[in-house]
Order: C-alpha cells, then structure tokens, then sequence
C-alpha cells in the first residue's frame, strides 16, 4: 500500500527534476536554481531523518551534496532516470561523512530505496561548519569569484564591473573554486 | 554562507559540463599510455622472433585472447563503476570468464599430455619474472587511467580502482604476450593471471585513496 502511494508522485518527480536538471545542463539558469532548490529541500528531509542526533550537521551535508551534483553533474547519462543518480552521490556523501566522523550511533541504516525522496524541508538549518570559513582557504582570485557571485546571484557581468577582474576570470574562478571548495569540505570532516 | 546563496553561485557556474569524460578524457589517456608501454616492451624485449610460425598455434590465440579479453570486459564494466548509480555493476563477475576458459583449456592440454610434463606445462622458462615484468609495465597504464578517472564519481572507489587495475594489467599482459615465448595455459593461467590480479589489487589500493570524492 505504501510502496504503491510512493511511486507515484516519485515518477512526477523525476519527470519534473529532470526536466529542470536538463534545461540547466543546456544554460537555463533559472530552472537550474529551481532544480537546486528542490533537491536541496529533499536533501534537507533525508538529512534531518537520518541525523537526529547531530542535526548541526544537516545543513552542511545539504550544501555538500549540491555542490557534488554540480562538479559530477557530467557523470550522469541522459538516457538513464535522474533521480536514483542524485540518491546516489546524497548516500554516497552521508556514507563519506560517517566513515570520516567514525560515528557510528549516526548511523542509522543504510539504504537503498531512495528514502531521499521521502520528505521536503524548505527552511534551512545552521551549519555547523560555515563554507564561508572553508572558503579563505581558496585562492585569492576564486574566492572573491564566489563571494560576488554569492550577493543576491550577482550576475557575472556585474561580479566583473565590481572587482575589475575579467569576466572569464570570474566564470573561471567560480568553476575552479567550487572544485577546490569540494576538496576543502571533506578534508573539514576530518579534521573536525 | 547559506544554502540559498550557494545556489546562486552554482547556478551561475555554467561552465559547459564535460559530457562524454569517458570516450575524450579516459579513452585517449589509457590509448596514449598503451602505445608508451608497447614501445617500452618493444625497446627491452623486441617482438618474438618466431611470430609467423606462433600465429599459426591455437595456443598463441589462447594466451593473447585471455588477455585481450580481460581488457575489453575491464572497459566494458568501467563506465559503470566509475559513476555513482553503478546500474551494470556486476559486469565486473564476467572478469572471470577468461580464467575459467584458460583453465578448461589447461585441463584439456594436461589430459593429453604425460603427467612428466606438469612442471613444464606450470613453470616453462620465465616464470619467475613474468607476473612481475606484467605488474611493472602496466604501471604506467594504472597511473593513466587513475588520472583521467579523477573527475568520476564511483560510488565504489576501491572496486573502481580494482577494475582500473585489471585493466592496465591486462593491456600489459596483451602486450608483453607478443614478446613472451610461453604457451602453455597452465602457464598463464597461473602467471600471467597473477600479474593481472596483483595489478588489479595495486588499483584497489590506490583506488580508495585517489577516487574518492
């Protein structure tokens, strides 16, 4: 009965997901940002779920994950449903996040029946650890690319207008420190 | 910074994705790092000198067959594992099926001949240095192919790594077989499998450190 009622608004949902996610990957950014909010609500619920005992963690595993769709978003195949990949790289990333912490009373059970597409929570948490901390680690050039594309999706020309720098600087800057700023993430799990 | 604002930064990093990673970036790395392999084994040993008549033996085709055919399923299962659903995963079982036909054949070619024969058939001439001059002349291979897989995503990295490895091994195996005068299937069933297998684990182990994402 259950399993009945779940797969029904999960085939609506990948049809929606995918559309968005397609349209990104084709330069939409205003479906690319919708994709990314309603991934980012469902990350939120599977987080919370899966964490209630460290709950200052959710929000951090939520921006990890978005920014790991972004850098891989290469690997996934158009021909192949949308919404097992994105359950892939969230369970990938909860499981990464466990073995670093060596936490084991986090853990609650793994899974593989996208439980990711259970619950939205659209307000954020706190995170516990600030990627704006992480970031002065980036390179000068990248992380004023982020941090003026950051201000209310400052548009890339007005990023360029603003610190002088180039505007392939700026595109670069943000695609190279989001690579770095991956990096930088987990390295932060293992040392906190 | 908060969520809201980091997918403002993503979506404004439009930088086109790199489709087809697997075809332009890890084809021509592990293709490139062949042709330096082939070359080094072609300087050291030079291709056997009785090749026309060796073309001419079913067992020449068994040995560069097992090899080959290691390769092509490593490939063939590569994709998947280097991604994070992993829908084919268990193309990596089929590896084994160039081991169970050499080890047939061994059984059939051990049947015909004088039980005398064993250590020959087991040991012929080199087998001291085969598996090891396979492991060190796919290393560059491994190296390669660990590289251009950098920017993959596997959801299992030591498996990914491992598949890495059967890979390069059994290109180097492919070719070191021109160069190698054994034709026994004990042979290389034992030796050559070895050498494969003991780069397959190499990869495992680099695998886990360097996949991960």
């Amino acid at each position: 009965m259950v399993s009945k009622q779940s797969t029904e608004p999960r085939s609506k949902l990948e049809e929606e997901l995918s559309n968005l996610f397609l349209l990104g990957m084709k330069g939409e950014k205003q479906e690319y940002k919708h994709f990314l909010n309603v991934l980012s609500k469902y990350l939120r619920g599977y987080f919370y779920k899966k964490m209630q005992s460290a709950p200052d963690f959710v929000e951090d595993l939520v921006q990890e994950v978005l920014i790991a769709v972004h850098n891989k978003r290469h690997t996934y195949e158009p021909q192949e449903p949308l919404t097992p990949w994105l359950h892939a790289i969230a369970k990938y990333k909860y499981v990464d996040f466990l073995r670093a912490k060596k936490n084991e009373h986090l853990n609650d059970s793994l899974d593989d029946s996208q439980e990711l597409w259970v619950e939205e929570i659209p307000q954020a948490f706190e995170s516990h650890t600030d990627l704006t901390l992480l970031m002065s680690d980036l390179p000068e050039s990248h992380r004023v690319a982020i941090e003026l594309t950051k201000i209310n999706g400052l548009s890339v020309k007005d990023a360029a207008q603003m610190s002088g720098l180039s505007e392939s600087a700026i595109k670069v800057g943000v695609h190279r420190g989001l690579k770095k700023l991956a990096t930088l993430i987990r390295k932060s799990h293992e040392n906190t | 910074m908060k969520t809201h604002d980091l997918i403002d930064v993503l979506s404004l990093d439009d930088t086109p994705a790199n489709v087809q990673w697997m075809q332009r970036r890890v084809g021509p790395a592990v293709l490139l790092a062949a042709l330096l392999c082939l070359l080094i084994a072609e300087t050291l040993w030079s291709v056997r000198s009785d090749m026309q008549e060796a073309v001419l033996l079913a067992a020449f085709w068994f040995k560069l067959g097992f090899a080959v055919s290691l390769a092509l399923i490593a490939a063939w299962a590569l994709p998947s594992a280097a991604r994070p659903v992993g829908l084919h995963i268990q193309r990596v079982w089929y590896l084994l099926l160039p081991v169970v036909v050499i080890w047939v054949r061994a059984v059939g070619v051990l049947l015909d001949a004088p039980a005398a024969d064993l250590p020959t058939l087991v040991y012929g001439q080199t087998w001291q240095k085969c598996s090891l001059l396979i492991v060190a002349l796919a290393l560059p291979l491994l190296v390669a192919s660990l590289w251009a897989c950098k920017e993959a995503a596997p959801s299992k990295p030591r498996l990914t790594g491992f598949v890495l490895g059967v890979l390069s091994g059994a290109i180097a195996a492919s070719i070191y077989s021109l160069h190698c005068v054994e034709m026994s299937a004990f042979f290389i069933g034992i030796w050559y499998a070895l050498g494969i297998l003991v780069t397959g684990l190499l990869g495992l182990f680099l695998g886990g450190r360097v996949l991960r994402w």
